[in-house]
């Protein structure tokens, strides 16, 4: 997806109080790339056993969503960014953030994840596994709970794929909002290890905005987690694309990045390109679940 | 049918059974103590405890009308065999489970009933067309009853010239008179009926007396038990009315939450009425049991969480309208016990809930949103009926029954 300098904000999918501010600070690394503007969203969930379910939005939104607006006003702005609060009224988290994606067109979408999650009704966990296959827009993952107190060095994997653009994009914005490093990082295991470094690189020159050093390495390796995780701890922020196979979906589910995450405790931000949404089917699938 | 598909079939029905008390007790029983909470008269954990205590012992001494209606009731001339009772709860579980997984509304009575008409149907029932009748009158006055006590409740309520320490002491009156007259199994009916009330048990062992075909000693009981819950109320009120409108809540909330187990565990064990009483022999408290364990287990698994989120939408509608939406729910879901018809206990609270906001001026509902909830409504029953004929004939086929 290519990315002019654009009016469209950088949507932020909020539900924690604990957790607002760190995905706010992403969102607003990511807009000063951009608009400038970072759109703050909570979604007030009304299930289908709730009374309440049967106002309407303005009534709900008005008097049914103090700990909704409670969200928003704790998030405090970043510097250079301007912050628009609103809340939206929908069944579930999902349906809520993917109505707010299709209303404002953003740049991105920034959500938190919380790693240790168990149930299955979590609010993110179903919420983030649903977006990541539905949201036609980048879509950054972030583990939250483990805030970077300060960067200095930016870590961003690569093994091709589609997701390696949106990946560098968060890593850039990341590194120039707090004059940090980026390091491009492959592992070899089949060979292809250098074009996927030169690729990633190329990646970085290619967005659109302040130059930011990078570095670059490549790590021979039977075990890819095992030198991931070893690579990261000398770093403070881990940018992960989905690997070539598309869907980060299956990687959150078992592969490399969700094995990783689970064994480092540096922030992550999973990163997924809007474009692999976008396919013949998507618009038929969106008729049939509205 | 071989004895090992019996018993195969019995397992599944029962574990289905116990699954589904287990997610009314998770789900439904939230609206009770979220007032109270919200009022902050009652810690969240402490409230699902209670909730899942009470709804027990509502489920154990009141669910047996309900449970026979749904059991047996719906359907003339035939008896739900073991498959037919597992089809019928199979049926209805998919629907509430859709209902979570989507968040769509679909009411476990309406999943329930509709199911156990289409799979009765299918066995080669007939239609019990003047339960139907009773059923389909009750649920239509539902919404403009429960909405008409609310705005009546909430009204009285709002009214400045009643003071708070004489509107919430009648209120608690009505629930006192309401309270001698429900129907509890563990009263032992001095005329043979299975359940019996405190007011009716009363009259029935002293020497009757009628007025004007009026069981004076039933009125007796009534206004005794209304006087009494008067005057703790007003007492407490007049002491300090925070403190009289929380205990209010409290005591409201566990008479609700009481109520709302025994008006939902018959969704769970109707089916299974036939099979564990006539053809397993099962006393009917055993199957109740099975319910009230399983809502027990549901609402202290399931209920914090639930009550976390919902107490601060209460909060938020303030202590005036919360009671409003409860009172017309205890009301109606005693009525609906004493009647034997399954009802949905979130169905009443959300007419209540619409009732007392319109005594303020504006409700500020969505037309949209109702007009989807009731079409939601019709869909379930429509659909489990055809679903549960269906699926029944599939089963009978596959195991060649």
């Amino acid at each position: 997806m290519h990315h002019p300098r654009s009016d469209r904000p950088v949507l932020v999918g909020v539900d924690n109080l604990d957790t607002v501010q760190q995905l706010v600070r992403t969102a607003g690394d990511l807009a000063s790339l951009g608009s400038g503007t970072v759109r703050l969203v909570t979604v007030a969930v009304k299930r289908s056993d709730s009374p309440f379910r049967v106002f309407n939005d303005e009534t709900i939104v008005r008097e049914f969503a103090d700990s909704s607006h409670e969200l928003l006003d704790r998030a405090t702005t970043p510097e250079d960014v301007a912050v628009e609060r609103g809340v939206l009224v929908a069944r579930s988290a999902t349906k809520g953030l993917l109505a707010a994606v299709e209303e404002t067109d953003p740049a991105a979408l920034v959500v938190g994840w919380r790693a240790q999650e168990r149930r299955t009704d979590a609010v993110f966990g179903t919420t983030v596994d649903a977006l990541v296959e539905r949201a036609p827009c980048d879509l950054y993952v972030e583990r939250v709970g483990h805030e970077a107190n300060g960067v200095d060095s930016v870590l961003l994997p690569v093994a091709g794929g589609p997701h390696v653009e949106t990946a560098a994009r968060a890593a850039t914005a990341i590194a120039a909002r707090n004059d940090a490093r980026v390091l491009v990082f492959s592992v070899e295991t089949s060979g292809d290890a250098a074009s996927f470094v030169a690729e990633g690189r190329d990646a970085l020159a290619d967005v659109d905005g302040p130059d930011v050093p990078v570095e670059t390495a490549v790590r021979e390796s039977d075990d890819v987690t095992d030198a991931l995780v070893t690579e990261a701890a000398a770093h403070d922020v881990v940018v992960l694309g989905a690997t070539r196979k598309g869907a980060l979906r299956r990687n959150l589910a078992g592969s490399v990045p969700r094995k990783f995450v689970d064994r480092t405790d540096r922030t992550v931000i999973l990163a997924r390109n809007g474009d692999v949404v976008d396919g013949p089917l998507r618009g038929l699938g969106r008729l049939l679940r509205r | 049918m071989t004895g090992l598909v019996f018993w195969v079939l019995v397992a599944l029905a029962t574990v289905t059974s116990f699954a589904t008390a287990w997610a009314l007790g998770a789900n439904s029983n939230s609206p009770p103590f979220a007032p109270a909470i919200g009022a902050n008269a009652v810690s969240t954990m402490r409230a699902a405890f209670l909730i899942g205590i009470l709804a027990a012992l509502g489920a154990l001494t009141q669910g047996g009308s309900i449970s026979e209606t749904v059991g047996s009731g719906l359907i003339d001339g035939v008896a739900f065999t073991s498959l037919a009772a597992t089809t019928g709860l199979l049926t209805a579980t998919a629907f509430m489970a859709f209902g979570i997984y989507t968040g769509y509304p679909v009411p476990a009575a309406f999943a329930t009933t509709g199911a156990m008409i289409g799979v009765g149907l299918s066995l080669g029932g007939s239609p019990a067309f003047e339960t139907y009748q009773r059923i389909a009158t009750f649920w239509v006055l539902v919404p403009p009853v429960s909405g008409g006590l609310a705005y009546l409740t909430a009204k009285l309520l709002r009214r400045d010239d009643i003071p708070e320490t004489v509107a919430i002491p009648v209120l608690a009156s009505v629930v006192g008179g309401i309270v001698a007259n429900i129907q509890l199994s563990i009263i032992p009916s001095p005329t043979g009926a299975a359940q019996e009330s405190v007011a009716g048990f009363v009259s029935g062992t002293v020497p009757v007396l009628t007025v004007a075909g009026v069981d004076i000693a039933t009125v007796v009981v009534t206004l005794l038990f209304a006087a009494v819950s008067f005057q703790y109320i007003r007492r407490r009120t007049q002491a300090s009315v925070d403190k009289g409108i929380k205990t209010f809540l409290v005591v409201l909330g566990s008479v609700v939450a009481f109520s709302s187990g025994g008006s939902q565990v018959g969704l769970a064990t109707g089916p299974l009425e036939n099979l564990y009483r006539a053809e397993l022999g099962l006393p009917a408290i055993g199957l109740l049991a099975l319910g009230a364990t399983g809502i027990l287990s549901g609402a202290w698994m399931g209920a914090p969480r639930l009550l976390q989120a919902t107490s601060r939408e209460y909060a938020q509608l303030g202590i005036r309208r919360s009671i409003a939406a409860l009172v017309p729910g205890f009301v109606i879901a005693q009525v609906a016990i004493a009647l034997g018809i399954p009802i949905s206990f979130n169905n009443i609270i959300i007419s209540g809930v619409i009732g007392g906001g319109l005594a303020g001026g504006s409700a500020g509902v969505s037309r949209r949103k109702i007009g989807v909830t009731l079409g939601f409504w019709f869909i379930t029953l429509g659909m489990s009926i055809v679903i549960g004929f269906g699926l029944y004939r599939l089963f009978a086929a596959v195991l060649g029954t």
